[in-house]
């Protein structure tokens, strides 16, 4: 337990904002500027404005999905969903916030109601997550960075050990992690997409840190199983 | 656990927005209870830990593994606004019905009340009424037999019923003409399963009319991209659709530049059989007409003179209007020009639908996506764009062009009376 409980080694160069850009599907970010651009040229008709403008959304949308459901497949599905969303409501879309923020909120959405539905189907245990539908990358997903090999596998196992975790959360507090987390989004951003208030913000993501914590607890009490190893 | 200590600033210490000072500050208060400390740092790992996580890598282009049916009942179907509403309308709707249900049954034991009092509901004579007729028995066998009343029967008849009783017999039944049947209700029963839906339904009055000598034909900047695996199961499914959709509807096959050039071969061929024709001067004529043809110059001329030349092979058939290409159903007063249907088949439209600008919605909900067939609709390509998009188009093409057809089918659905002609790419089904 102690070998789990090591301390993550932080990212090496890390900065705040650099956070989500280290991830390989940012590659396809677009400057706001380049987004207006788009947005102003689809609206007056450019049929090809409108894939330029998905294809640098599709892969943090993609990347939300995934970390929200984690199961490459649902989180395909639900991307395609979001993309046909975001195409539907472009149009009405009135640049009240950023259109950044409004794809995420549309993905985020999205992905509550994929995750509702999914509550209300599965009458089966808590096995759906830790049996062999459980973590699709569960060593792997973390990025483990030049780290020697026994502290690697230690880094490797806390994380799968967190992300465990952050399944069994609540799907609004899940939701608050993976944004701020995992998206690297500030507190105002946080509460324009899930529509609630800065301090709102802030308590549940205290929360939602103080039930992860707690069930990252029962993860390691949790006697290991099969598919664990 | 941490009741003495301000959630904000532990947030912010775990977020690392405290400067070191203040974080060292709440850190020696924490050292009070180590249970909070520890799990503040280890809250610090888990932030740090989540930050690091990574996704699988995306499917390659997860746009063009959207599938083309999925942008279809975007085309088609409400958005998500408009669904809510309609969630929203019924309920609306039933509480309507509901106060409207409780005035009346408010109203009916109000005037129940009020009956009972007045009395007014009492079976017999009633007020103004003429007495029963047995009354008046004495001076009617008075009347010789054939001006007398016919007998009465004992039954007690409320006022109103008096009148209907004293009312003359329809002196003779007037035979209205039965309406046309409409062609949706002869159609065979055998459809063909096109999709998930059942066959269209009859259409409103006003579609069941048959096509009028001057109607507004509006040929579509879009075409319906049918999949099928084979040009006869795409045309049965056409031919069947225009079948359901009543008399003001039509498939042609469009006439085409090759039908023109076999057309033209063939006149010219035929010259060589007459006597006294230099076969070296005709056989230059056709080798000429190949070199125009391979040209792609002059083509509408040499469309015009193969109409003409039929037109005068047809010299029986006063019908001098008459499609050169084998109009397959419905009257021809719905087929396009043979100009129109040239440009069709020239961007790659095999067929062309005449629809009804009010059923277009319904046509194309008719046409569903099941395992035979894939509908979608996109913008009519030009000769050029035609000819890439057989070397391998992006599967992005239809996504692209969803603004505009949108657009443009909208447009066309505004004009309620016209004919939408509709051109059709037959196309086979992609590999998934």
């Amino acid at each position: 337990m102690d070998a789990a409980r090591a301390k993550p080694i932080p990212p090496q160069d890390r900065t705040h904002s650099a956070a989500a850009g280290a991830s390989p599907h940012a590659a396809g970010r677009i400057t706001p500027l380049r987004e207006l651009e788009l947005l102003e040229a689809h609206r007056g008709g450019d049929s090809g404005a409108i894939g330029e403008l998905l294809r640098a959304y599709q892969g943090r949308i993609y990347s939300i999905c995934y970390r929200m459901v984690r199961d490459e497949h649902d989180a395909r599905d639900l991307t395609q969903d979001t993309m046909l969303r975001v195409l539907q409501g472009l149009d009405s879309f009135d640049q009240r916030s950023k259109l950044s923020t409004w794809v995420i909120r549309v993905t985020m959405n999205c992905c509550l109601s994929h995750l509702r539905k999914q509550r209300l189907r599965r009458h089966s245990s808590i096995d759906a997550v830790h049996g062999a539908n459980a973590p699709a990358h569960p060593p792997s997903s973390m990025t483990t960075g030049e780290l020697s090999a026994p502290r690697r596998v230690e880094q490797a196992e806390m994380g799968s050990m967190l992300l465990r975790a952050l399944d069994s959360l609540d799907s609004q507090m899940r939701a608050v992690l993976v944004l701020r987390d995992m998206q690297d989004l500030e507190y105002e951003h946080i509460g324009e997409v899930l529509g609630i208030p800065l301090g709102t913000v802030k308590s549940r993501l205290f929360r939602a840190r103080c039930a992860l914590r707690a069930a990252a607890e029962l993860e390691l009490d949790r006697p290991l199983t099969k598919d664990d190893q | 656990m941490f009741e003495n200590l301000d959630e904000a600033q532990l947030l912010a210490l775990v977020e690392g927005e405290l400067d070191s000072q203040e974080a060292e500050s709440l850190r020696q208060r924490l050292a009070g209870d180590p249970e909070a400390s520890a799990v503040i740092e280890r809250m610090i790992d888990d932030r740090a830990l989540l930050r690091c996580s990574e996704v699988p890598d995306l499917p390659r282009d997860i746009l063009g593994e959207l599938e083309p049916q999925m942008v279809r009942p975007m085309l088609l179907g409400p958005s998500p606004a408009d669904l809510r509403r309609r969630h929203r309308r019924p309920q609306r709707r039933w509480r309507r019905y509901g106060a409207m249900a409780a005035a009346v049954v408010a109203f009916g034991i109000l005037a129940g009340v009020w009956a009972t009092i007045t009395g007014v509901f009492s079976i017999g004579v009633q007020p103004g009424v003429r007495p029963p007729m047995h009354a008046e028995s004495s001076s009617n066998d008075q009347l010789p037999p054939d001006l007398r009343p016919p007998p009465e029967t004992d039954k007690l008849v409320l006022a109103g019923d008096n009148d209907r009783r004293t009312r003359p017999p329809p002196s003779a039944a007037i035979v209205l003409p039965k309406p046309p049947s409409s062609t949706i209700g002869d159609a065979p029963s055998t459809a063909i399963p096109v999709g998930g839906e059942g066959p269209l339904e009859p259409p409103k009055t006003g579609d069941n009319r048959g096509p009028a000598a001057d109607e507004i034909l509006l040929a579509a900047d879009f075409a319906l991209v049918l999949e099928a695996g084979d040009l006869a199961s795409a045309q049965e499914t056409l031919q069947q659709l225009v079948t359901e959709l009543g008399p003001r509807a039509a498939l042609v096959r469009n006439f085409s530049y090759e039908e023109a050039r076999r057309l033209e071969q063939e006149w010219l061929l035929s010259r060589v059989r007459r006597p006294g024709t230099d076969p070296a001067e005709v056989t230059a004529s056709v080798n000429g007409r190949n070199d125009t043809i391979a040209g792609r110059r002059n083509l509408r001329e040499l469309a015009d003179r193969a109409r003409r030349q039929l037109v005068v092979r047809q010299r029986n058939r006063s019908d001098t209007d008459a499609p050169l290409s084998e109009q397959l159903y419905g009257p021809k007063e719905l087929a396009p020009s043979l100009e129109q249907q040239l440009e069709f088949s020239d961007r790659g439209a095999a067929y062309t639908i005449s629809v009804p600008a009010s059923q277009l919605s319904r046509v194309l909900a008719r046409l569903q996506v099941d395992q035979r067939h894939s509908t979608v609709l996109q913008m009519l390509r030009n000769v050029d764009r035609k000819s890439s998009g057989e070397q391998g188009e992006s599967p992005l093409h239809w996504l692209s062009d969803y603004p505009q057809v949108l657009v443009a089918a909208r447009r066309l659905q505004d004009r309620r009376d016209g004919v939408i002609l509709l051109p059709v790419v037959i196309e086979q089904p992609r590999t998934r």
